[in-house]
């Protein structure tokens, strides 16, 4: 079967034992013809016995010829069929004798490798007996959720409008934010069968064309069935997939994602997926959410301040405690290694054993409650209440100093605002616990050495992973360790590599008193 | 002609490099050193010594001014010959992996001193070589980045020894000339030691984005050096009588067994480990430039396999036999004579061969003109 658009140039191969599709072969150029019969008979053998296939038979008013609208009826809009198709052509509105519908996109085609695609995105199209060109009218209209509250990310006092499944309404959602003419569009398409429209969304005079080309080159070369969800892209594109830490920013948060693209970053849709990506994503970005931008600088600051440090909590708190359980006791005070060996005097397990225990049992309550529906899940901190709490304590089996600590990591990873970073974090956790337990604090270090060697080499399509700390740039540091005052940002920032820097000026109005 | 492109390092990188490879673990080592040679006048050798290293690091960049798009290798090459420029590279990668070796035992020797006393020293050195891997394996620009990483993370190391500020007593530093002179002027070639690494710039220099800043990169990293040694020094002075300092060992590391926190029980362990990151200084930096010179010597543009020879073989070598730190003073004994010879005495020469050179030709060119 060659059909290029749809199946790529691998040549048809029936699967051995069962009956070929029932389907002719369809040769790239071969082109509708004038007859309708021929037509409609073609479409019949290419879709088989499509349930939600309809063929309207009409004969137009005005010019009295045999026609037939041809949709796949759950993916259109049944109202713009009834009334701006079917009405006007059954009607006497078409005087000069072309094909007048009342619909926006209309389009003609000619060949099948272009009629087929268009019917199975949700077009319709009017075949008219005597013409060899097809009628293509955008009556697309799928099942899609409303606009809502993004649900990974909530906010306070951001938006509360989410990205959707259509792309459309995600350009819509951005268009909204930057009605500027320097707001540019490009358009890919991805995928074998799924035929994925992704699109790539910047500010032309801003963001750097080298990015981009790196951007659509990696896009283009794609080669893959269908992309189901921006993951999917972001794994496909990323610079060092084998890296534990996400390279490329996935958000549902129209005005995040705007408030990148003003930065001189490019966000990527994809049509089908509630996400989209945020290209190129520095470290610190997986530490800002859209809040801090609306609350105070200060609680900003602090709170940026306290993200980084709940990092490095949640990366090294339990690793910490079994270095100084089995290994460094010379670090703490004797008053605390006392207090904490006669906890410890009934704990049957090594500290090593007794903290990957809880760590994963941290894991499983936590993968246990994301899935779980609603009802069910308020089951889940009950139970886990139980595990994690006083009674493992009291039988003797967990130490009490252990379960804070891990109540503690809990906290910390949940302060971090991105989903895929706190992942990370999560398995990095365990190998620095596996390195102290083999050689205490020094095993940590060594961790600490590899990860952050790991990091400073990662790159975020060819720009540094590590940006505004290494390599170090002040200027950066405004919006990324800290929140400063909005009217002091007057820069994007230098790790976007934007080509026109120049954000704004210093545009605090002063009062009347100076 | 922009061989080395891609691989950019930034002004405050080169700084970073450079101090860290010569502050490394002369941190440690300094006051004791400089005491034993001079007494407390050492503090004059070490002023002197940096003035010397000064006007050293200073030719090496007027030399590799002359060809600023290639490294040294490549300017003895074109300038003298093909022979030249390869006997430079074995001379250079043979150096620099003879410095490394120093910086990565003197460290797994003090981590097996006070970190980790029952592991065996091998299995120390190999862990240390893991995140040496990770680092050298790309190249200039993330070991640039390592550099400065490294640096700003040990910011707090000066706070740290300033809680020992109330043991202090400044009649310890006098009298500064208590054998005259004539042993602080025997001190200054031994403070050479201390400052051995600025040499690389001879590798670095075609990387260097602004190299018009070559020279004042080299004097701040001489000068952030002499700032740290001042600092370590003089505490260390006061800090312990002249008796007193004659007895201690590593002297920086044994001052914070005084300091008491109430989170804290033992502060110097901590300590080691956390100034790993500029221990490391003192041989990533000196293992990816020899591997550099093996590649160059190959005609190799991928250092990583030469650096995966170099692994194996301290993996190999380590596994049968470690040095002991007396060994390692020893060796580091050698690798100042070796240094003082090459990065403070040979470019001297090479700097008036070149001057000469280009003396002559420019002479040449005249009268082909007249």
């Amino acid at each position: 079967m060659k059909f290029p658009s749809l199946f790529g140039q691998r040549k048809y191969r029936p699967a051995k034992g069962r009956k070929p599709a029932a389907t002719a072969p369809l040769s790239s150029g071969e082109e509708a013809s004038d007859a309708l019969e021929e037509n409609l008979g073609r479409i019949r053998e290419l879709f088989g016995d499509a349930s939600d296939l309809n063929v309207r038979r009409l004969r137009i008013r005005s010019t009295g010829e045999e026609a037939a609208v041809v949709y796949l009826e759950g993916l259109t809009d049944k109202n713009a069929i009834n009334n701006n198709v079917l009405k006007p052509l059954l009607g006497e509105t078409d005087s000069e004798g072309v094909l007048s519908v009342t619909i926006g996109r209309v389009g003609w085609l000619t060949k099948w490798s272009d009629i087929v695609p268009a019917i199975l995105k949700g077009k319709s199209v009017l075949f008219v007996e005597g013409r060899a060109e097809a009628r293509v009218l955008g009556t697309e209209g799928w099942p899609q959720r409303s606009i809502e509250d993004p649900q990974l990310e909530a906010s306070l006092k951001g938006a509360h409008q989410g990205f959707v499944e259509t792309i459309e309404q995600n350009v819509a959602l951005i268009r909204r934010y930057l009605p500027h003419r320097q707001l540019k569009f490009a358009n890919l398409t991805v995928g074998r069968r799924g035929d994925t429209r992704v699109s790539i969304v910047y500010l032309a005079d801003v963001a750097n064309p080298e990015i981009l080309k790196e951007l659509e080159d990696r896009i283009s070369q794609l080669d893959v069935d269908v992309i189901i969800n921006t993951g999917e892209l972001a794994e496909l594109i990323e610079d060092n997939p084998y890296s534990p830490f996400p390279q490329l920013l996935v958000t549902e948060r129209p005005d995040a994602a705007v408030s990148q693209i003003v930065q001189g970053r490019f966000v990527v849709l994809v049509d089908r997926s509630p996400g989209v990506l945020v290209a190129p994503a520095p470290f610190t970005s997986f530490f800002q959410s859209i809040d801090d931008y609306s609350t105070r600088w200060s609680i900003a600051t602090f709170i940026r301040l306290l993200r980084f440090m709940a990092f490095f909590v949640s990366i090294g708190l339990p690793a910490f405690y079994i270095a100084v359980t089995s290994f460094n006791f010379e670090l703490i005070p004797i008053k605390l290694l006392l207090a904490i060996g006669e906890y410890r005097g009934s704990v049957p397990f090594s500290p090593f054993v007794e903290a990957i225990f809880m760590e994963l049992t941290l894991e499983m309550i936590r993968e246990a409650g994301v899935r779980l529906p609603a009802p069910v899940g308020q089951t889940v901190g009950i139970v886990g209440g139980i595990v994690i709490g006083q009674a493992i304590v009291q039988a003797g089996l967990i130490s009490n100093l252990m379960v804070i600590v891990v109540a503690f990591t809990a906290i910390a990873s949940f302060i971090l605002p991105n989903f895929d970073m706190v992942a990370a974090v999560r398995l990095i956790r365990f190998s620095l616990m596996i390195a102290a337990a083999m050689f205490g604090i020094f095993g940590i270090m060594i961790g600490m050495m590899v990860l952050i060697g790991h990091l400073i080499a990662l790159e975020s399509l060819g720009t540094p992973f590590a940006s505004s700390f290494a390599p170090i740039r002040f200027s950066d540091w405004k919006d990324t360790f800290i929140r400063a005052p909005l009217w002091k940002m007057g820069r994007r920032p230098e790790g976007s590599r934007a080509v026109q820097s120049d954000r704004q000026g210093p545009t605090r109005p002063e009062g009347d008193g100076r | 002609m922009k061989k080395y492109a891609f691989n950019e390092i930034t002004t405050i990188q080169y700084i970073s490099l450079i101090n860290g490879m010569t502050v490394s673990f002369g941190f440690i080592e300094i006051p004791a050193d400089l005491h034993k040679k001079a007494g407390t006048g050492g503090l004059i050798s070490l002023l002197l010594g940096t003035l010397v290293t000064m006007a050293a690091s200073l030719i090496v960049v007027q030399i590799m001014r002359r060809f600023p798009n290639g490294t040294i290798l490549d300017m003895l090459t074109r300038r003298v010959g093909k022979w030249a420029g390869r006997l430079a590279a074995v001379v250079i990668a043979a150096y620099f992996l003879f410095y490394g070796y120093i910086g990565i035992v003197y460290s797994t020797r003090v981590i097996k001193a006070r970190v980790l006393q029952e592991t065996p020293a091998y299995i120390t050195l190999f862990l240390l070589l893991i995140p040496t891997y990770v680092v050298a394996r790309n190249g200039f620009r993330v070991l640039g980045r390592y550099a400065e990483l490294s640096i700003w993370l040990s910011l707090w190391i000066p706070f740290v020894f300033l809680l020992v500020w109330r043991h202090t007593n400044w009649n310890y530093l006098f009298p500064l000339l208590e054998r005259g002179w004539l042993p602080i002027l025997k001190a200054v070639p031994d403070t050479f030691f201390y400052f051995l690494g600025f040499f690389a710039t001879t590798l670095f220099y075609p990387f260097l984005q602004k190299k018009e800043k070559a020279s004042f990169a080299i004097l701040t990293a001489n000068g952030l050096t002499m700032l740290s040694y001042l600092f370590i020094t003089i505490l260390s002075f006061i800090f312990f009588s002249p008796e007193e300092m004659k007895e201690v060992n590593q002297p920086s590391i044994y001052m914070l067994k005084t300091i008491e926190l109430r989170f804290i029980e033992q502060v110097e362990g901590l300590f080691i480990v956390m100034y790993m990151l500029i221990f490391s200084m003192s041989w990533i930096p000196p293992f990816l430039l020899s591997s550099f010179c093996a590649a160059w010597l190959f005609g190799r543009a991928d250092h990583r396999l030469f650096l995966r020879v170099l692994m194996i073989g301290i993996v190999l070598f380590s596994c049968f036999y470690v040095p002991g730190l007396n060994t390692t003073y020893a060796l580091s004994d050698k690798l100042t004579k070796v240094g003082t010879v090459l990065e403070y005495a040979l470019p001297v020469p090479l700097l008036l061969f070149f001057m000469l050179q280009a003396r002559i030709s420019r002479k040449r060119s005249r009268r082909r003109r007249l």
